[in-house]
């Protein structure tokens, strides 16, 4: 690789692309990425690549607002169990299913780094934490 | 180049990988993952070597002079026979 | 808090009157060594990248990932003018003109802001004509990893590369790189400024009544950190490893790394009398099951095995050879897999059959 050509290469960032498109869409839709490849001129099957390597980006679609709930060491030792009950009991589906309307969509993440204030959830950029019965009503009636 | 490979003193090209260089000796060392018009992956860790006590994969690891190398004893034997049953 | 002082980018004014071979000079005798787990000394890294011709790029490995470790989200909340300073410090150091700050997805909360206050020291980062770019991930653990980090930096999937070469000679597009972690960097001001002491910032959560960031010397005893609390086996993060808790535990790394285990970059996960070791560590291995790259057989289908069989102890349906093959799984993947995650990744699983044999009892 050329040394004077690194700076082309820096400019493209396949996955701050793919990050921006998830965000639009709340998934990848094959439209999009077969866009993308063309215009930074890189083969479909590279961004598959990334894009199937990464947790939070989804080439099905997803609901509107995708629960995330944490359940590394910490959580778990400090009820995250009860938090997906919770949760899979106020929106009525399981984990990693979406509800009927699309607005939700309930998952499993890695630390997200609450561990202090476990148990912890991510959604929609926003981290939500020491999560309780209250506290998840209310999160699920701001979103709806 | 001077190593010693598996208690033996042998002249190796220092270009060539351990696993090459071992191939051309007529020791052979098991590998799933490497052909020679590829860039080493090191992936399957079959072609597992001792390196001064030390446990590397041979298709990507280099020599320095005066290294010892073993490449068949009981802990790589079972290391290679684990690795060769998850793979399948 | 030493790490919530507030220079004001008075210390990179400070450094501009130095050589920048003189600021790594300083950095070199401080002791400073890596935050990130690895514990590099951080002077040499920079020593070894300005070493090198051409173009230098420097990245701030904002991917914190380790499970129980949130110190970098606290100085990122608490005093994140004091990173950039670092960053720009350590830039002008190595003669770097382009920096990264990888920011993990999880943290993305914090980009606006982030960049906010890069645009604000604009003048500052003039000077030295350095550029900082936020770089968001998306969820990965192993792109905490320093070589992981350019792969996804670099638009590839975030595997790891092997070494050699390190990224001091070939690193982000070919280019020499230093990547150093958050406190790493954010200790680099504290340093110029002078009066700066040795502390390392511990996050300690699990079962314990005052989970936090404590700042403390690296010789603290255990006891200092967890007060009253007595709980019965400390967990260094998910790649850590564990021991049985002792009050007089020092938290140091040579004291840790001689029971079998790491300190790592300082999480404390406590567990508590009424804890479950064999749950716990298939909650790990459910961890390292879903954060494995997928690269080598080894750490992939390992530890998918290795959760099959915790399955079974926590289900109290484990044999003696689940036992046996419990055992030189972990061995396994900790010889043979590709990366420091993977080589790490059964640590959990050997100090808890060491120290917690007769919780992982068989059929």
């Amino acid at each position: 690789m050329k040394k004077e050509s690194w700076k082309e290469d820096a400019s493209i960032f396949p996955l701050q692309r793919l990050i921006d498109i998830q965000e639009k869409h709340h998934y990848l839709p094959e439209k999009e990425l077969k866009a993308l490849a063309e215009e930074l001129k890189i083969p479909l099957v590279k961004i598959y690549e990334t894009a199937t390597f990464y947790s939070f980006l989804n080439l099905k679609p997803k609901g509107k607002n995708i629960i995330r709930i944490c359940k590394s060491p910490s959580c778990h030792l400090n009820g995250s169990e009860n938090v997906v009950k919770i949760f899979e009991g106020l929106l009525k589906i399981k984990m990693d299913e979406t509800t009927k309307d699309k607005k939700f969509t309930l998952e499993f993440t890695s630390c997200i780094g609450c561990c202090n204030q476990a148990p912890a959830a991510v959604i929609n950029d926003k981290l939500y934490t020491s999560l309780d019965k209250k506290k998840i009503g209310e999160i699920i009636k701001n979103l709806k | 180049m001077q190593v010693k490979i598996n208690g033996k003193k042998c002249t190796v090209d220092e270009k060539d990988s351990i696993l090459e260089a071992c191939h051309k000796l007529g020791i052979e060392i098991p590998h799933l993952c490497y052909h020679p018009d590829l860039k080493p992956g090191a992936r399957c860790r079959l072609c597992l070597v001792k390196v001064d006590g030390k446990i590397v994969t041979s298709c990507n690891t280099y020599f320095k002079e005066n290294i010892s190398i073993i490449t068949e004893d009981e802990e790589l034997e079972k290391l290679r026979k684990l690795n060769l049953n998850l793979i399948f | 808090m030493q790490i919530l002082t507030k220079t004001n980018f008075a210390s990179f004014e400070t450094a501009l009157k130095k050589r920048p071979e003189e600021i790594i000079k300083i950095v070199k005798g401080s002791g400073l060594s890596g935050r990130g787990g690895a514990n590099f000394p951080t002077g040499l890294k920079w020593e070894l990248t300005r070493k090198q011709r051409g173009e230098r790029i420097l990245i701030c490995n904002a991917d914190e990932g380790e499970p129980g470790t949130f110190k970098d989200k606290f100085i990122l909340d608490n005093n994140p003018e004091l990173l950039i300073e670092g960053i720009t410090i350590a830039a002008y150091a190595m003669g770097t003109k382009q920096a990264y700050l990888y920011l993990r997805g999880e943290y993305a909360y914090l980009k606006k802001e982030l960049e906010r206050i890069i645009e604000g020291y604009k003048p500052q980062l003039k000077k030295i004509n350095l550029k900082i770019d936020i770089f968001l991930g998306a969820g990965a653990y192993i792109c905490g990893d320093e070589t992981a980090i350019m792969n996804s930096i670099e638009g590839k999937r975030g595997e790891p590369r092997a070494k050699p070469p390190y990224p001091a000679e070939k690193g982000l597009f070919g280019l020499p790189t230093c990547i150093n972690n958050v406190e790493t960097l954010a200790n680099v001001p504290l340093i110029i400024h002078g009066d700066w002491k040795n502390l390392q910032l511990f996050s300690l959560s699990g079962n314990v009544s005052a989970p936090g960031v404590y700042e403390f010397p690296f010789c603290v005893q255990a006891e200092e950190l967890l007060g009253k609390d007595h709980p019965k086996a400390l967990f260094f993060g998910c790649a850590g490893g564990c021991v049985p808790y002792s009050p007089k535990l020092r938290l140091d790394c040579q004291t840790i790394t001689s029971k079998e285990a790491m300190l790592g970059s300082g999480a404390i996960i406590a567990v508590g009398k009424n804890g479950s070791i064999p749950k716990v560590c298939r909650n790990i291995a459910e961890f390292f099951v879903h954060e494995s790259c997928g690269y080598c057989s080894p750490c992939r289908e390992g530890n998918y095995r290795i959760l099959e069989i915790l399955n079974k102890f926590v289900k109290k349906k484990a044999k003696k050879e689940d036992l046996e093959m419990l055992k030189d799984l972990a061995g396994l993947v900790k010889k043979t897999s590709f990366c420091g995650l993977g080589q790490s990744s059964t640590n959990h699983l050997l100090t808890a059959l060491k120290y917690f044999p007769e919780e992982f009892r068989c059929k």
